[in-house]
């Protein structure tokens, strides 16, 4: 049994952990990085576009604090979104400065584009290559390995957080590479675990979104708020080898690809007007699979045929992660279907990242709360980046303040329990069957649109699948990925009923939540809904939002916020 | 690639070791259907995990970009992104070259400087285009 202490323990290894991570040790502190995967490789992280929008200078953040809060339908934590913007452009810099590619202008400064869904001002930077995710997850991980101040623990899994009297005291980890649990102390636990879409199919972030950090978090008492929001957005359903792609189709018809069609040829219009844009293309998919229930009988769907793509435009910005693909597998013609980009849901926390645990932070993807009831495009990155800049900079502040306790019995008796636990896992079913089916529950009753009826069946169809279980026939201890997707459909059956439960309690339809009983937003009602473990039941609350800045139906947002900043008043 | 057009079904030949188990590296067959023209080694390979054997070990991540590194393993004798390989009527599949082996396809990609070369690799790709 390995027992290991440490000043910062980073859960995480995307964007958001990384940058937590380099600030711990920047404040001095000990700190140790753990991952599922080798760090800096494949998560969410990896498909942030070449677009980041990043206020620079404080007119800029004032309009980005009133663009972020009418996106997400003013349910954010305005608090948190000012102090993103406000250190937003420190992570960029410091990103430049190992080796990210962003263009600057011959005066020196960030050279800055329009974003067409987003502010009428050039508020984004732009690159010369198709991507940002991948230049910056090279160099983080370059630079993380050659600082060797960071302890790096690559392919562990979190397993479960150790809680004493309201204070975090670390977590137990299973060991991918070995096949045991041990146990890490920390007075400073920083969740960076990302998303938790896979819970849904055609999932448009990679497999590793499973929603571990929601659920854990919320096992051990944890609130987590607005899950019901999920991101619905217009992606790639068949081929299978490519389903959650990012096809951007407005790039493909600029290039003078033919307009999608439905089953019987006929031309959809993906883009009809609508009041707010980020609604833009999922109607008339919504509606043509509703009708004629897209299936593997080619009975509906929508339909892009990709013949008119030529080969010199295929890695060109904007067609480069299909493009890339198509060429590869010889994709002639793609069907379009919805997948989840990210949850906007996840950890409450306060604006200095720290959930209601006691030394527990949660950033990034993982963290509820800047989002509200809509993804405000091209910011992942950011929130990703000044989160982890906030945690780990408080962590280092808050660690030491808090006095030792004896916990070798405590963890000596979790780690037996957990291998009985692991021996003991009896079902009727293979964990990637049990997967399966979930994302068919999830798409069919808690999809883009939703009505009481089918929430409640697709509640009660949750809980009898968590009922029968899954059973492991992989015995080896070494890379048993079996069993890793057994714990990960543990969480994701979890965070699943958290995401029904939170859409059963709001009944309107707001931002990316759509219910059909309830068509309309409910004016002057801005509540968010909390789902928290109480008694060892999942009870669900409203709680008001708090207007610290802005107000709804406010004129002239901006030198209101200029006022609150001058006086203070925030 | 396959000239002979369209196939039901195709054969894996997967190299597998077990450092726990004495009998070193030996390679196992797996028959799967080929669901679409369009099926990709990554694909074929997850449909081994979860219809035919799930203790088959390999990095089942896809980032969706084409450049995460994590699907590289040796397709016909060289190291190719399993993502992006068409399925063919035979393949023969081994953990990526030059790297030591964890666990059957798995590989540990150590310390910056031997990953790097993966990443130099997968940044010329779209720096070229």
């Amino acid at each position: 049994m390995l027992n290991i202490k440490t000043d910062v323990l980073v859960i995480g290894g995307g964007i958001a952990g990384s940058f937590c991570a380099l600030e711990a040790v920047k404040q001095g502190q000990k700190v140790i990085l753990t991952s599922k995967t080798p760090i800096c490789t494949v998560g969410s992280s990896i498909s942030a576009a070449p677009g980041i929008q990043v206020p620079l200078g404080n007119d800029e953040v004032y309009q980005f604090i009133a663009d972020a809060v009418v996106a997400g339908r003013w349910l954010s934590n305005q608090k948190l979104i000012k102090r993103v913007g406000k250190i937003a452009e420190e992570g960029i810099d410091f990103l430049y400065k190992i080796g990210v590619p962003f263009n600057k202008k011959t005066d020196g400064k960030y050279e800055r584009i329009l974003s067409p869904r987003l502010s009428e001002k050039p508020r984004n930077l732009n690159m010369s290559i198709p991507l940002a995710g991948p230049p910056i997850m090279h160099a983080l991980r370059r630079f993380i390995l050659e600082d060797h101040r960071i302890s790096i623990f690559e392919d562990v899994f979190l397993y479960d957080l150790l809680k004493i009297d309201e204070q975090i005291q670390g977590a137990f980890f299973y060991d991918i590479r070995r096949g045991n649990i041990f146990f890490i102390e920390s007075k400073a636990v920083i969740l960076a675990t990302g998303t938790a879409s896979e819970i849904y199919p055609n999932n448009m972030a990679p497999p590793t979104t499973t929603g571990d950090g929601h659920a854990i978090a919320y096992n051990n008492g944890c609130e987590i708020i607005d899950m019901e929001f999920v991101h619905f957005w217009s992606t790639v359903k068949r081929p299978t080898s490519i389903s959650g792609i990012n096809h951007h189709i407005e790039s493909l018809y600029e290039k003078g690809v033919e307009p999608a069609r439905d089953i019987n040829g006929k031309e959809v219009n993906l883009f009809p007007s609508y009041p707010t844009s980020s609604r833009g293309s999922l109607k008339p998919i919504l509606s043509t699979i509703n009708k004629e229930n897209a299936s593997l009988n080619n009975q509906g769907g929508i339909f892009v045929n990709l013949a008119n793509l030529k080969p010199e435009n295929y890695w060109d910005k904007g067609i480069f992660e299909l493009g890339a693909y198509v060429e590869k597998l010889g994709i002639k013609e793609i069907e379009l279907g919805i997948g989840p980009l990210l949850c906007c849901g996840g950890i409450k926390i306060d604006n200095n990242c720290e959930s209601d645990i006691n030394g527990l932070y949660a950033i990034g993807d993982v963290a509820g709360g800047f989002l509200g009831a809509n993804y405000y495009g091209a910011t992942g990155l950011i929130f990703a980046m000044t989160t982890g800049i906030i945690a780990g900079r408080e962590a280092s502040l808050k660690r030491k303040n808090f006095s030792s306790k004896q916990l070798n019995s405590i963890v000596a008796n979790k780690i037996d329990t957990t291998r009985e636990n692991i021996k003991t896992i009896t079902g009727i079913r293979s964990p990637y069957q049990a997967i399966n089916n979930l994302k068919t529950i999830m798409y069919e009753y808690a999809g883009p649109i939703r009505s009481e009826t089918g929430l409640r069946k697709g509640l009660v169809k949750l809980k009898q699948l968590k009922k029968e279980g899954v059973s492991i026939i992989s015995k080896t201890k070494i890379f048993n990925l079996e069993l890793v997707k057994a714990f990960e459909f543990a969480n994701m059956i979890n965070v699943a009923e958290m995401v029904i439960n939170s859409a059963l309690e709001r009944k309107e339809s707001r931002g990316r939540h759509i219910r059909i009983d309830y068509p309309m937003e409910i004016d002057d009602v801005y509540n968010i809904i909390i789902v928290k473990k109480i008694e060892g039941n999942m009870s669900v609350k409203k709680r008001k939002v708090d207007f610290f800045i802005i107000q709804p139906g406010e004129e002239n947002v901006c030198s209101r916020i200029k006022e609150a900043y001058k006086t203070g008043n925030y | 690639m396959s000239e002979c057009g369209r196939f039901n079904n195709s054969k894996l030949k997967v190299f597998r070791f077990d450092p726990e188990v004495k009998k070193g590296p030996y390679f196992e067959y797996y028959n799967i259907p080929v669901i679409s023209e369009n099926m990709s080694v990554l694909e074929a390979l997850r449909y081994v995990v979860s219809h035919i054997d799930p203790t088959l070990a390999f990095r089942d991540y896809f980032c969706k970009t084409n450049q995460c590194g994590m699907c590289i393993m040796q397709i016909n004798g060289v190291n190719s992104f399993a993502c992006h390989t068409k399925i063919e009527k035979e393949m023969e599949i081994k953990p990526a070259k030059n790297y030591p082996v964890i666990k059957d396809l798995v590989v540990d990609f150590g310390k910056a400087d031997k990953y790097s070369c993966i990443f130099d690799g997968v940044l010329r790709v779209y720096r070229d285009c």
